[in-house]
């Protein structure tokens, strides 16, 4: 039976991530009654315990939910925080290029100069975003800005939202002291400080017009407490906020749609995902890549005409077992020697493709329907063979990489365009993975293209906005964390209007 | 089932675990995945096990290390994309599981 929540709330804010923790720190600080709804739990630091076999929770489907295809494992986090309780804290202001085909191509005047620095510049002080000092910089980030350099390549270091970080590098599991900077830290404790309340395991059914569906599962017992039990509920407000990120969003409308009363073809539609790969090598030194701070720098200067940006990386046993493209004999060799290891992840700009889009299944679930265009097929072979010349440069001796049939070493560095080629990269095999899924709901300025105004409004609703990556009208090209802070900044301002 | 998923992660890994350890954790993680997902996975193991028969005319995990081994390169190279994932899948699982458990990842030198 569904049970109807008495109080009456200003506004419900589906999500608690990089979008809903915004928008719920800003309304709340305004006086404003918030309620939060997280599908996910509400893991704090003690909850995180560096172990990837308990950890993989905190993601739906252990880390991967895979496209009807199979061609893409995503990454979508199901935790209070959202992302920003996994992710590593690589700040990026989104490319002026990107702002500037966002207001011209898709009428989001909005992002004048003065508020996207304004906003961005209060982000860099509430989330401590800044560059890591050198004697932070672990052996992988060296060996990668050293080896790019000799070859040529511009290195530039990542700006980072940490504070105090012990450098114990299980970023992606959840961080242990709270040294990542994200809604999980900063903007949630204040909101409910502020008067927010927080309802986790909460997954929301269904929306109408001033009104959300509900269901809260059962949460373990002395670990999670919730402030209600479980069942299935109904919550009223003046303003219904979605940002359940681009695998939920898009999915909540779509199984919503006879309740609004409204057909949006759209929905779903334009979705990008910042398609990537985790490439690991064999160095032929020790390389305790497992300490210290995993991310530093990166390369972005193949990104205008190649379409990729190349980072560091890393990753625990498990995951890189698996990004690892073979198996037997030759894996376990591979493996033996982690302590060796180097970590480079590829990341290629698609394009924001209409047929590219979240659905739902008869079940209600959301089904990401995705192809790789030949383009950026073309960019992530480019991007690993870059990826290869920094490994050999940097003195590895072995790695087996997407795109290519055998074990690569140093004997093999002049033929690395023929060993590592599109016509061996198949996509079944090895699955690209996605942590930066955009769009499915782009914001614009008329229905005919866009699922929300560009005041974030869904067109047709009086109630309903969006406020997440779903909102992104084409890829970012970045990590896009700080660009869906700035959209739901804008969004939370509109409400406050 | 459970002899079955030994043998295919032993080719995988290329090593031979501690098969209590590892079967639980195995279905700890399978069990963290959607019901749609579990059952696909757990679908391709029988497939797998047909084609064992069919071809060698024993079970997958009475199969000789080389025959298993050259079972499932066949089947990670067949046209069918769907197979080629789910083999990738399956081996994903089968890695994740091994290197996931503290004694393997201290073998091979990861410091916590």
């Amino acid at each position: 039976m569904t049970q109807k929540l008495e109080k009456k709330y200003d506004v419900i804010i589906i999500g608690s991530g990089a979008g809903g923790g915004v928008v719920a720190d800003i309304l709340s600080q305004k006086g404003l009654k918030c309620l939060i709804l997280e599908s996910g739990a509400y893991r704090k630091a003690e909850h995180f315990n560096q172990k990837e076999k308990d950890m993989s929770a905190i993601y739906y489907n252990r880390g991967a939910v895979f496209s009807k295809n199979m061609h893409i494992a995503l990454a979508a986090t199901n935790a209070v925080g959202g992302s920003t309780s996994v992710y590593t804290g690589v700040s990026f202001r989104p490319p002026k290029d990107v702002l500037e085909s966002w207001k011209t191509e898709h009428g989001l005047s909005f992002l004048s100069d003065d508020f996207v620095n304004d906003t961005l510049d209060y982000f860099d002080k509430d989330l401590s975003i800044h560059e890591l000092p050198e004697s932070a910089i672990n052996q992988n980030n060296t060996y990668f800005k050293q080896a790019a350099e000799k070859l040529g390549m511009k290195v530039k270091k990542l700006k980072l939202n940490i504070d105090n970080c012990s450098g114990q590098g299980f970023c992606n599991l959840g961080c242990t002291i709270n040294a990542k900077r994200g809604t999980l830290v900063v903007q949630l404790p204040r909101a409910i400080k502020n008067g927010a309340e927080l309802v986790h395991h909460a997954n929301a059914d269904k929306i109408a017009e001033n009104t959300v569906y509900f269901t809260v599962r059962k949460a373990k017992e002395g670990v999670f407490e919730n402030s209600l039990e479980s069942g299935s509920y109904v919550a009223h407000a003046h303003t219904i906020v979605l940002a359940a990120g681009v695998l939920h969003t898009p999915a909540i409308l779509l199984r919503s749609a006879k309740l609004l009363t409204l057909k949006n073809p759209n929905i779903g539609r334009y979705l990008t995902i910042h398609p990537a790969f985790n490439l690991h090598a064999v160095n032929k030194d020790k390389i305790s890549n497992y300490k210290g701070f995993p991310k530093a720098y990166y390369i972005d200067q193949f990104s205008d005409k190649e379409g990729y940006y190349l980072e560091t990386s890393f990753y625990y046993p498990g995951i890189t077992a698996k990004n690892i493209p073979c198996w037997g004999e030759q894996h376990a060799a591979l493996m033996a020697q982690y302590d060796h290891m180097m970590s480079i992840i590829i990341l290629s700009h698609d394009k924001a493709l209409a047929n590219n889009r979240i659905t739902i299944n008869k079940k209600g679930q959301p089904v990401i329907e995705y192809t790789v265009s030949a383009e950026t097929k073309t960019s992530l072979v480019k991007a690993i063979r870059k990826a290869a010349e920094i490994f050999l440069e940097a003195g590895c001796i072995a790695f087996r990489v997407p795109a290519s049939r055998q074990i690569i070493g140093l004997t093999e560095r002049d033929r690395l365009k023929d060993l590592i080629h599109e016509k061996y990269l198949d996509f079944a095999q090895t699955p690209l993975s996605t942590a930066h899924p955009q769009g499915g709901c782009r914001m614009g300025i008329s229905d005919k293209n866009s699922v929300v105004d560009d005041n974030g409004k869904f067109w047709g609703s009086k109630s309903i906005y969006i406020a997440d990556a779903s909102l992104f009208p084409t890829s970012v090209k970045v990590n896009p964390y700080e660009t869906v802070m700035l959209l739901a900044t804008h969004v939370a301002n509109q409400i406050l209007k | 089932m459970n002899e079955k998923i030994i043998s295919i992660a032993q080719t995988f890994i290329s090593k031979t675990p501690e098969k209590e350890a590892y079967l639980k954790n195995f279905f700890h993680l399978l069990h963290g995945f959607d019901q749609d997902s579990q059952k696909k996975l757990l679908l391709l193991i029988k497939v797998l096990n047909v084609f064992s028969n069919l071809r060698y005319f024993k079970p997958i995990n009475r199969i000789s290390e080389i025959k298993r081994n050259k079972l499932l390169h066949a089947i990670y190279n067949a046209p069918i994309s769907k197979l080629r994932g789910g083999v990738n899948g399956l081996r994903s699982l089968c890695l994740l599981a091994f290197y996931s458990m503290d004694e393997n990842r201290a073998s091979i030198g990861y410091k916590v």
